[in-house]
């Protein structure tokens, strides 16, 4: 990105090439319409190139790329629905959720190789996760980032981040038990 | 999926969440961006870098820009062109006064001395402006500065008066003061001064051939008046004595006493005229006398 602000223009192809899938997926999966997450995908990268003289390299260029889209999203849920994406935590969830799922069965032959029934089904989970924990998850795999800069790039602080995904990965996990059980 | 060391410890449960969510996603279709958009973006991107960065702004917003500051332009450029044709009228007002000035009738330079100074503390000035003609050239004076006009300007001036073309004979023959004499077709009462003052003799013989008739008509006429303001100043000052008939006699004996036996008998029939029952002194009687039984003496 420092390469990009200098005046390469071949460096933001690279970057554009590094980031474009995962970005995308990330707002597809959080937009129903495919048309919204395009707009969306396109003014992310819009704001990028106009902020790209501000940019200083103070963290990972994913974590600003995903703020940027985090910050791009509330904006667009705001404009439709009021907040869906609250950022007040988890009070909606019991501390005893967590506890209530089953253990890991990493081992088991199931969970290492998903159907295609059964990939989709999770994707239906996914997309049935508050909108928060959703991010929060989508944030973790698609663009690949740790739990602090998940707290950074949603602008909450780490434990928030890190009960948002445990959150997100037991009920995603309990929905897979059920199906494929 | 990344492994931060602060990671927390449900890191298994997220590994194979994640690879199943992976496998998940192989099954998708249409999860990336479409070749168009990609290349809007990178196209974008390049423009940015190449060109300046207001070439990024949406060409809505360029024109919303010129709509908003319109008004306030047109208004302005209006404004402008306002001032600049009251400037230029007023400009061409003031202007044709010039070849007026140019057109002025000739003042005489060389001035005879009058006889007498005339009673006036400054007779420079003031003899002048009791003179109509005078009084012009006074005011020529004060338009002398600009007077660098045009070639038809000049010669315009010089074919009216014959002085102007006597200038401009002078300063064809003498190159050196060409400048000068060009100057002094336009504002000839005074910067031919400051050419005689430069070369005397000759300006003063050549001033003397071209300085005809009307110059010498005006002195002519200017030396009637002095002369006739002299005895009404005299009249003037022997009106207030005869108010008083004393007085009056006093100065007619005054100049009995003098012997101007004629003025007293002049005087004696004036004062008679206006005091005829007036009893005059015994010296004067016998004066008035002797002129009546003479009255052609």
């Amino acid at each position: 990105m420092l390469r990009y602000a200098a005046g390469e223009a071949a460096a933001f192809d690279q970057l554009y090439a590094r980031h474009r899938g995962g970005l995308f997926r990330f707002i597809q999966r959080q937009c129903k319409e495919r048309a919204q997450a395009e707009e969306i995908f396109q003014e992310v990268w819009m704001n990028l190139i106009k902020s790209r003289e501000r940019y200083t390299a103070t963290a990972r260029f994913r974590t600003y790329l995903y703020t940027l889209a985090h910050n791009r999203m509330i904006d667009h849920f705001r404009r439709q629905s009021g907040e869906p994406l609250r950022s007040g935590g988890n009070a909606e969830e019991g501390p005893d959720v967590i506890a209530s799922l089953p253990a890991s069965r990493v081992d088991e032959p199931y969970v290492r190789v998903l159907s295609r029934q059964q990939g989709e089904y999770l994707l239906r989970l996914l997309e049935d996760l508050p909108a928060v924990q959703r991010e929060a998850f989508l944030l973790a795999e698609e663009g690949e980032l740790s739990l602090g800069e998940i707290a950074e790039a949603t602008g909450v602080n780490p434990e928030t981040a890190k009960s948002r995904l445990r959150y997100a990965v037991a009920k995603l996990r309990a929905g897979l038990q059920g199906v494929i059980a | 999926m990344n492994a931060h060391p602060d990671d927390f410890s449900m890191s298994d449960e997220l590994r194979d969440l994640s690879r199943a969510y992976r496998d998940a996603t192989k099954y998708e279709d249409g999860l990336e961006p479409s070749p168009a958009l990609d290349a809007a973006i990178l196209a974008a991107a390049h423009r940015a870098v190449t060109s300046k960065p207001q070439a990024v702004l949406p060409a809505r917003q360029q024109r919303r820009f010129f709509d908003h500051w319109r008004l306030p332009l047109s208004i302005a450029a209006s404004f402008m062109v306002g001032v600049f044709v009251v400037m230029q009228f007023v400009a061409q007002k003031t202007e044709p006064e010039m070849p007026m000035l140019a057109q002025a009738p000739q003042v005489p330079q060389v001035l005879p001395e009058p006889e007498q100074p005339l009673p006036s503390p400054a007779p420079e000035e003031s003899l002048p402006s009791q003179n109509p003609q005078f009084a012009q050239a006074d005011a020529m004076k004060f338009y002398e500065v600009p007077a660098i006009a045009d070639t038809s300007a000049r010669s315009r001036s010089a074919a009216q008066s014959p002085r102007g073309a006597a200038k401009v004979q002078m300063a064809e023959a003498s190159q050196p003061l060409e400048s000068s004499a060009l100057i002094a077709e336009t504002a000839p009462a005074t910067l031919t001064e400051s050419a005689d003052v430069d070369r005397p003799l000759e300006s003063n013989a050549l001033m003397a051939e071209a300085a005809p008739a009307v110059p010498t008509e005006s002195i002519a006429e200017d030396m009637e008046f002095a002369n006739a303001a002299k005895p009404m100043a005299a009249m003037r000052k022997m009106s207030a004595k005869r108010q008083n008939p004393q007085d009056w006699l006093e100065e007619i004996e005054k100049l009995h006493r003098e012997g101007k036996i004629k003025e007293v008998r002049d005087s004696l029939a004036e004062f008679r005229k206006h005091y005829p029952d007036y009893e005059l002194p015994k010296a004067l009687r016998d004066l008035e006398f002797d002129s009546k039984a003479q009255p052609s003496r």
